[in-house]
């Protein structure tokens, strides 16, 4: 069977890797300051946390729920390499609000009825989700005779995992664990809470020097200027044939917006309650609404473009360029003097460090 | 990765005159490492001394023992079977049950290096007739040539442990990114002839010029510089020319796998022109 690669840890890959297996309006960002209020608010809305830290063999025990809400999705990491993936779906199969996709609907209704253990087992057979994390292997160019080398203490192996609300608590998922770790309850704000957790684990990893980054699920910012440039036009369109109904005059872009917007006959009788001012502050707010979001759209199309490209190079097996540059460097007669000029700095380096 | 150990202790200097072995009170650190080289290298760095290094040699599984000179106290031998040579060390560490601790993490250490398909040796090691300036310089003590029997080291990675280390001190280390310099690189992206024969080699939905700059400076083309350069540093470095269909026999002049890589792509366009 085809072993799950190890992939590299990039907002870009993940997200790609969610909608690839059928998830729709959602994606992965990077939290540089947990404490910024404007990029926190920026992401919302937040389904979930994942936490990387540096693994170590001596793992921490921490205390976990034997007895839990069964309808709380929580599976061991048994596949190796796939803990990544598997903190990101953990996320998605415990947030009804996402749009997860047939693959993982599927497994859901199929992994429900069993242990934790065999959960983990049965996502290696999701086909779907194997094939979308793989394709974000490296390319391995060459191959070798000698054995995998096993990891050790001191390698650069990360684990993964998650923070999620659900059902007034505040859940860490950890695959290595036994069950679910409570975190706490909260009242109307879960991230609150998590982000007790996450800061008082980041104190205890910057002590140890170890490195750690913290991702977001959230929802797609595309998406979400999608549906306020459609809600925002919708509203615009009901006030403007308000405002026509009422009488009011509409000026030449209005009348414009009007044309553009509208096959729509009914008109919004709470809309009618509004003075003229009213409405046309209403405009104003959900034109400005409107071009709002386009400029995220705009910046999240940007975004989007450059996770394609670096998506693109990631999975590229360079070897035959490289090979192709050294040989036309050697056609341009430059590969000799590279060389040389190469040694030659090498050879003063070497000199200086014999001195010192 | 590496594996290290580091052991706080002091040297005994070898007098020559009164022929015996003299305690030198420095403070010291006795540090082994295998590197990703499977390299077992030793050095003893003077404390006292702000950290200089005093001693430095390789050794290998096999011919190396580490052990308490019995009737001393903490008094410790490293002997180099082959060579008959002799290193006196004393514990420095503040506590004494830590001795044996740190001699089993050495010996684990040494034990670690990788000696395939071992066979005893009973005649000299057929190296060059004059040894290389380097081991001879570690030990001047060393005088008879003549290896002890039973020693059980693949003559073969003998050998090619000494050229490597050979060539570390004496050549230079080069890497592909020092031979493609950014100020190289940069002329590279303005060259309409590297576009040109580079493009189709692009991935592929980025086959045109505005992402041939984007690509030479990316970290995944820089990644993939460095995992070619691993390779052809690598052991199997032969193997790896062949899989580009380059001149392996190369690497029978050129030790150094990125220079024989150089080597063999001059030598394969100067055939190329030949053959037009």
């Amino acid at each position: 069977m085809q072993e799950w690669c190890t992939i590299e840890s990039d907002p870009g890959v993940f997200t790609e890797l969610i909608n690839t297996i059928g998830v729709q309006g959602v994606q992965v960002e990077e939290i540089y300051d947990l404490n910024d209020e404007q990029q926190m608010a920026q992401m919302q809305p937040i389904y979930g946390f994942i936490f990387l830290f540096r693994w170590t063999s001596k793992g921490e025990k921490r205390e976990c729920l034997k007895i839990y809400d069964q309808d709380l999705f929580f599976a061991n990491q048994v596949i190796q390499n796939a803990c990544a993936t598997q903190a990101i779906i953990s996320i998605l199969l415990n947030c009804p609000q996402i749009e997860i996709g047939e693959a993982l609907k599927n497994y859901k209704e199929f992994a429900i009825a069993l242990d934790p253990k065999e959960r983990g087992n049965c996502l290696g057979a999701v086909e779907v989700i194997k094939t979308a994390h793989n394709s974000f292997a490296r390319p391995e160019p060459f191959i070798f005779s000698n054995e995998k080398k096993k990891a050790k203490e001191g390698d650069d192996i990360f684990h993964f995992v998650s923070y999620i609300p659900f059902k007034g608590k505040v859940y860490e998922l950890d695959g290595l664990q036994e069950g679910p770790i409570l975190i706490g309850e909260y009242q109307d704000d879960w991230i609150v809470k998590a982000k007790e957790a996450i800061l008082k684990r980041i104190q205890h990893y910057q002590e140890k020097e170890t490195a750690f980054t913290l991702l977001a699920v959230n929802q797609c910012r595309k998406f979400r200027a999608n549906q306020i440039i459609s809600q925002s036009q919708n509203e615009i369109l009901l006030t403007l044939k308000t405002l026509e109904f009422i009488g009011a005059e509409l000026n030449e872009e209005q009348n414009q917006q009007l044309i553009q917007l509208s096959n729509q006959q009914n008109i919004e009788q709470e809309l009618l309650q509004e003075s003229k001012e009213e409405l046309l502050n209403r405009l104003n707010l959900a034109n400005t609404r409107i071009q709002e979001a386009q400029i995220t759209l705009s910046e999240e199309n940007a975004k989007f473009q450059k996770f394609k490209e670096e998506n693109s190079r990631r999975k590229h097996n360079y070897i035959p360029f490289i090979l192709e540059l050294f040989k036309m460097a050697q056609r341009k007669g430059q590969l000799e003097g590279l060389l040389e000029k190469a040694q030659q700095k090498q050879q003063q380096k070497l000199q200086q460090q014999q001195k010192k | 990765m590496n594996q290290e150990v580091n052991i706080p202790c002091g040297r005994y200097e070898f007098n020559q005159e009164t022929r015996k072995v003299v305690m030198q009170k420095d403070k010291g650190l006795l540090n082994l490492i295998l590197n990703d080289e499977n390299e077992l290298w030793l050095k003893w760095y003077n404390l006292d001394q702000n950290r200089r290094l005093d001693f430095e040699r390789v050794i290998f599984k096999g011919t190396t023992i580490f052990e308490k000179v019995k009737g001393q106290h903490r008094v410790y031998l490293l002997k180099i079977t082959d060579e008959d040579s002799k290193y006196f060390f004393w514990m420095q560490n503040e506590d004494v049950n830590q001795d044996e601790m740190y001699i089993d993490k050495f010996k684990a250490i040494v034990d670690s290096q990788i000696i395939d398909n071992l066979i005893e040796f009973e005649a000299q090691i057929p190296l060059n007739q004059q040894q290389p300036e380097f081991v001879a310089n570690q030990n001047r003590q060393f005088e008879n040539q003549q290896l002890q029997p039973l020693i059980n080291i693949n003559q073969q990675q003998l050998l090619e442990l000494f050229q490597q280390q050979l060539y570390r001190h004496t050549k230079q280390d080069l890497s592909l990114s020092d031979i493609l310099t950014s100020e190289f690189l940069f002329s590279v992206i303005q060259d309409q002839d590297y576009f040109e024969a580079l493009k189709e080699y692009l991935p592929i939905d980025q086959q045109n010029i505005q992402y041939f700059k984007d690509n030479l400076i990316s970290p995944q083309f820089q990644q993939a510089l460095d995992q070619l350069c691993l390779a052809l540093k690598g052991r199997e470095r032969s193997s790896v020319l062949q899989q580009l269909e380059l001149d392996n026999s190369i690497l029978e002049k050129e030790y150094d796998g990125v220079i024989a890589f150089i080597q063999a792509i001059i030598k394969l366009v100067k055939e190329e022109n030949k053959n037009i």
